[in-house]
């Protein structure tokens, strides 16, 4: 099996040859989305981890025990994916006007693209570290991480973005009043 | 002292070497963006040496407002609070807090004037507006560096240490260059967007 940084390395360079094809306006509108959801997951985290383990309380009796933490996981990569989704498949939300075209345009557009891989991609490895990798089938494990992939879960999107930064608050809540001021201006 | 790099800064290069940066600025300004600072550094001069010492007082309280607001106010749980801000210390607390209060209004007023002359001092033109700035900056420069240099070295002399070795360190962490790297991200898609045209969706 492949470690995990590669794993989701490549998967971030494949958002990033996307965010090549589709243009940087239209790359944009995503990352304004998902910045602004992963503020929302990261505000309402508490309430939600409780909500789901109520959920998981009442529903005892049809779920295992030892798989709520996959429950879990899968609950939260679905609702990432879903909305990552629908970030992309949508027009409404891309930014107006006409990027910047040629080399500097394609420039852009990957480098926005990375990013959102980053934003998507690093929310989903932080779902699954938060509940020890219990989606067994993908073959991932805490034991396994090598040192790497370790030092690398500090950094991932909910972990860095989400830390306090200023006035008690992470990064993505002011990225995200960045990017939706940006789009109303445009 | 044999790690130490020692560089001594006589004060004619000091004073040339603020003077020269805002006159340069000047240069670049133009000579009616400048006109607009020095108003506000005189503004501001004025209002430092009338109103400054008096300020003291309602921003001391109305720090303790904040802060027992913040703690709960009146419908705090805890009913010590209020005796808890009662006996801490105020924000401006010494004649060196009260010092930095003066150049913080100070700075205020001469950075609001800076950006009143960008919005509406005009675009400049020509040779001599520029030359003009250049020596209105530089009057601006000694402005600042007048009112400002006692506050910031009280002393007749001072010794400016810089721990290049902790510098180097601090830039060499991972979460600095993650955040430099987020910063460059930004700093493109405000590049990306200014360079943009256009400002209907595209109908396709």
């Amino acid at each position: 099996m492949a470690p995990i940084e590669l794993f989701f390395g490549v998967l971030v360079l494949i958002f990033g040859l996307i965010g090549l094809v589709r243009g940087f306006l239209r790359e944009l509108g995503v990352t304004a989305v998902m910045m602004f959801v992963l503020f929302v997951l990261h505000l309402l985290e508490p309430f939600l981890d409780r909500g789901v383990d109520t959920v998981m309380a009442m529903g005892n009796g049809l779920v295992e025990t030892a798989n709520h933490g996959a429950f879990q996981t899968w609950l939260f990569v679905i609702v990432v994916m879903i909305i990552a989704f629908v970030s992309y498949a949508g027009e409404t939300l891309s930014y107006g006007g006409y990027g910047p075209g040629g080399p500097l345009g394609n420039i852009l557009g990957l480098l926005i693209g990375l990013f959102n891989g980053y934003l998507i991609v690093g929310t989903l490895w932080y779902y699954l570290d938060k509940w020890d990798y219990a989606i067994e089938w993908m073959g991932f494990s805490t034991e396994q991480l090598s040192v790497q992939a370790e030092a690398m879960i500090e950094y991932l999107p909910m972990n860095f973005l989400g830390e306090p930064f200023l006035l008690g608050q992470g990064l993505l809540l002011y990225l995200s009043i960045v990017l939706i001021v940006a789009r109303v201006i445009r | 002292m044999g790690d130490v790099v020692t560089f001594v800064l006589n004060q004619h290069l000091a004073t040339a070497l603020v003077l020269g940066i805002f006159g340069v600025m000047g240069l670049i300004r133009g000579v009616r963006r400048e006109l607009y600072l020095s108003a506000a550094i005189a503004l501001a001069m004025l209002v430092v040496t009338v109103f400054g010492s008096g300020l003291t007082e309602p921003v001391n309280r109305s720090y303790r407002m904040l802060r027992f607001v913040r703690e709960g106010g009146l419908s705090a749980q805890d009913t010590g609070t209020l005796q808890e801000i009662r006996v801490q210390s105020d924000l401006i607390d010494s004649p060196r807090a009260q010092d930095w209060f003066r150049a913080g209004i100070f700075g205020f007023i001469v950075v609001v004037g800076y950006l009143v002359g960008e919005r509406f001092g005009g675009i400049v033109f020509g040779l001599v507006s520029r030359l003009l700035g250049f020596f209105v900056g530089l009057f601006n420069g000694f402005g600042i560096t007048y009112f400002l240099l006692p506050i910031i070295f009280p002393e007749p002399r001072a010794l400016i240490e810089v721990p290049t070795g902790e510098v180097q360190e601090a830039l060499v962490r991972p979460e600095l260059l993650v955040q430099m790297a987020i910063l460059f991200v930004f700093v493109m898609i405000a590049f990306g967007l200014y360079s943009a045209t256009g400002r209907a969706r595209r109908q396709e």
